[in-house]
């Protein structure tokens, strides 16, 4: 149980990561396509 | 990802997320990283930074799933081998499908945020690497022909032109130079390892050099592929993309991975194979020497040589 709760842990964390990637890139896309 | 257990241990146990770690091949996965910032750091232009971390994330991820995927399409022939008996699949740490949908899934995520975040050219060739390695090395040439590795090697040799083409959007003759070093490279290191591990690729019927034509012309081949990097390892010198330090690292090591393929070329040992294992770790130095050299000459500001 202990390592499927690891899995999961690493699992959420990794797609967190992707999501806040995916926030910041949004908002470099955004500042350079809006010439700032 | 469900809970798999093993068929093939006495003791089954859970998988762990170091397996799921250890199917992408973390020490090659380094090696990919830092060709890759190489090329992003060689290449002329800027890139925002957090584009750069995309980038080489993207690559470091696409290198990862094609080394899961290697150990998926593989893990019959990998059981055989006592390097990689141990790896997750033949251990029964992971199922064989697990493997194959977690590698399928992080090429595809990998190949998309390239392209969504950096460039179509960097995202089609990050999807090239992957085909090739996957598709034309490992399910087609690995089992078949002892020029697996030279071929396959193409794949391996891609990321500086990856991490340039994420800043500049093209390619030019300077990261496919780059390209072509790490292409040449490639034989004379791997034959190296296969000189003391040509038993075990004979166990798994795969068709390496020694296996099939034998040791002393793979000490031969070692030594003309070495005689062709060593000159092309300091070509960037003539190219404006290296510098001083690269200038001295390049020829340097260049000339002591010289000696050490003279030196497998001419061992008599082939029960350990000395100078093989000399050689190996001499070309591991190598690739890190003359890769660090462009990254450091690059961040340091020293000035690209210009000898032509």
């Amino acid at each position: 149980m202990r390592a499927r709760r690891k899995r999961n842990i690493a699992l959420g964390l990794a797609l967190g990561a992707l999501a806040v990637l995916f926030y910041l890139m949004s908002i470099v896309q955004w500042h350079e396509h809006s010439g700032h | 990802m469900s809970l798999s257990t093993t068929h093939s241990l006495a003791y089954p146990r859970v998988t762990t997320v170091g397996d799921f770690i250890a199917l992408l091949k973390p020490r090659v996965m380094s090696l990919v990283i830092f060709t890759g910032l190489a090329g992003i750091v060689a290449a002329p232009g800027d890139i925002h930074p957090l584009r750069a971390f995309t980038a080489l994330l993207c690559i470091a991820v696409a290198a990862g799933a094609s080394g899961c995927l290697n150990m998926a399409y593989d893990s019959d022939i990998d059981r055989l081998m006592t390097r990689t008996a141990t790896r997750p699949i033949p251990m029964g740490y992971v199922a064989r499908e697990e493997a194959l949908a977690f590698g399928w899934t992080l090429s595809v995520a990998s190949v998309a945020v390239m392209g969504l975040f950096v460039n179509f050219l960097a995202a089609g060739l990050l999807a090239f690497t992957i085909f090739f390695y996957v598709v034309v090395y490992t399910l087609w040439l690995k089992r078949r022909t002892p020029q697996n590795i030279v071929i396959g090697g193409l794949s391996g040799a891609l990321p500086p032109a990856i991490g340039w083409a994420s800043v500049t959007g093209d390619l030019s003759l300077a990261p496919l130079l780059l390209v072509a070093i790490i292409f040449m490279w490639t034989p004379p290191h791997f034959w190296a390892l296969s000189l003391w591990r040509s038993e075990d690729y004979a166990r798994a019927g795969v068709p390496m050099l020694p296996v099939v034509s034998g040791k002393p012309h793979t000490r031969f081949q070692i030594l003309l592929y070495t005689l062709v990097l060593v000159p092309l390892g300091v070509a960037p010198c003539f190219l404006h993309i290296g510098g001083a330090l690269y200038l001295a690292a390049s020829a340097g090591i260049g000339l002591w991975f010289l000696w050490e393929a003279i030196a497998t070329y001419r061992e008599r040992d082939e029960h350990k194979e000395p100078a093989a294992h000399r050689l190996f770790g001499v070309s591991l130095l190598y690739m890190t020497a003359l890769f660090a050299a462009l990254i450091v000459e690059k961040l340091a500001g020293l000035p690209a040589l210009a000898l032509t």
